[in-house]
């Protein structure tokens, strides 16, 4: 049997950079709402074109 | 009124594990292995040699300055005395004990004074003559740090808190034999003449905080102190600030803030080596995990191989990737199953593969979760980026000699980053430009 000689800790949490990141976009939609509410539907091109 | 420490996480502690057996087992090992050095402090040199029938209880090896004596836990004879793997990871010589099973012991003679009646002097001696160290992992000497405590300390602490997960041992002691460890603090506390004496347990041990109570009309100068559970309140710094509101400053030890902390299993065997006249030969052992058969508390001769435990204890899993002496956050991961029980070892872990997974390519995304969870308040993230960079001056600035290692930041990083690691090699990089 190959035993792993590695650095503690030994266990990690579950939180993910990925979870993070899906917050963030959450937190961002309220923003949009408000955007698109005053700019009309050329706001969400706005953002598309940001992200991409 | 209810102090906190600052930081700390909760991971799983998955401690039920261990504790479905309740019935200890011994294990008689076939051989022994003794290292001259289980301490901090300078090694032992040997006091017998290869060939020699030993005796149960009878020191073979004791040295000068910062060291206390080791004891054979068998009686046998000695075959080696050669450099043995040590859960340290590197060699240190030891003494080899081929075990007779028959237990032939040293007369023990213990001293039954009155309590009133004990002398400090007599206990500290009985204490260094029983080879006692810091049994929750630091493996200090016992004799020196209370010689240092002496009339110093207005708080005595025995620590029970045990916040690594799957480990069970103290609790098992506290389940088993909380006498020796209140009759232990009570000899202590006649030693160092503290105004408050604490038991400190965190809530997550009912049982032994049951029979504590069960008992504490016997033993008034101790207080019981039930600690909600939270990693790492076992370290002592913590501890002294859960139970005291004070802060140890940067760089000092426990006795500048008077307050004093053995691990409960010091104080159980304080108790034996003072009262029974018994060194310090076996221990009680968690063996947990997800990667083996039976999970349980042994009691182990000190020098047992870890292999005759795993073998007890039903055997590996095929997919086991590691094997930790001590806890799954500060624990040492092991590469050869031969190296022995040392008197600070509580706990063999095994893990199976999926349990830790490092990042290829760790990327900080700087969300600060280390910042709050680092129970020494430092900056984990800056330390990282100016250990990277090779940044030692900056490094110290931020107190990197601080950090206690707890894992806290790299369990709670979400872009898990060897942050333990790199720090390690930062204090090691601080110290050496120190010493120049």
């Amino acid at each position: 049997m190959k035993l792993t000689v590695a650095s503690s800790p030994h266990i990690r949490g579950n939180f993910r950079t990925n979870r993070i990141m899906l917050d963030v976009v959450l937190a961002l939609l309220p923003a949009l709402d408000v955007g698109v509410f005053q700019f009309g539907i050329r706001a969400v091109m706005v953002a598309l074109i940001g992200v991409a | 009124m209810k102090h906190l420490f600052f930081g700390g996480i909760h991971p799983k502690y998955n401690k039920e594990m261990s504790t479905v057996v309740t019935t200890f087992h011994r294990i008689e090992p076939q051989q022994v292995v003794i290292p001259l050095q289980q301490h901090i402090g300078a090694p032992c040199k040997s006091l017998v040699s290869v060939g020699d029938r030993v005796l149960l209880g009878q020191k073979i090896g004791d040295g000068e300055g910062l060291c206390v004596p080791v004891h054979s836990s068998v009686s046998g004879t000695v075959v080696a005395i050669e450099p043995r793997p040590h859960v340290s990871g590197r060699e240190v010589m030891a003494i080899v004990i081929e075990n007779d099973f028959q237990d032939e012991a040293v007369l023990f003679v213990g001293n039954d004074a009155p309590l009133d009646e004990l002398e400090p002097d007599d206990m500290l001696h009985a204490i260094r003559e029983a080879g006692i160290v810091g049994m929750g992992g630091a493996a200090f000497p016992g004799n020196v740090k209370a010689l240092s405590a002496m009339g110093n300390v207005d708080t005595l602490i025995a620590n029970a808190c045990e916040c690594e997960p799957y480990i069970t041992a103290d609790d098992s002691l506290l389940r088993t034999t909380p006498e020796d460890v209140l009759r232990g603090m009570q000899l202590l506390g006649k030693v160092l003449k503290p105004s408050r004496i604490v038991l400190a347990v965190e809530d997550n041990k009912q049982e032994a905080i049951q029979r504590i109570r069960e008992l504490q009309g016997k033993y008034p100068s101790v207080e019981l102190a039930v600690l909600p559970t939270r990693y790492p309140q076992g370290s002592e710094k913590q501890l002294i600030q859960a139970l005291t509101g004070r802060e140890v400053p940067p760089g000092q030890l426990p006795v500048s803030v008077d307050c004093a902390v053995f691990n409960v299993s010091t104080f159980a065997a304080i108790y034996r080596a003072v009262r029974l006249g018994k060194p310090l030969t076996e221990r009680i052992v968690t063996i947990s995990g997800e990667a083996i058969a039976q999970p349980q508390n042994f009691i182990v001769r000190i020098g047992t191989p870890f292999h005759d435990l795993i073998e007890k204890a039903g055997g590996l899993h095929d997919r086991t990737e590691r094997v930790i002496s001590g806890g799954p956050m500060m624990g040492i991961a092991q590469k050869d199953l031969a190296v022995p029980v040392v008197k600070a070892t509580n706990s063999i872990l095994c893990l199976l593969k999926d349990v830790n997974g490092a990042a290829e390519n760790p990327v900080c995304l700087r969300c600060g979760k280390c910042v709050a969870v680092c129970p020494m308040k430092l900056l984990p993230l800056y330390m990282y980026r100016y250990q990277l960079a090779g940044r030692t001056k900056e490094l110290q600035r931020l107190n990197v000699l601080d950090c206690i290692e707890c894992g806290s930041c790299a369990f709670t990083c979400p872009g898990k980053l060897p942050l333990v690691e790199v720090f390690r090699k930062g204090k090691q990089a601080v110290r050496e430009v120190n010493g120049k």
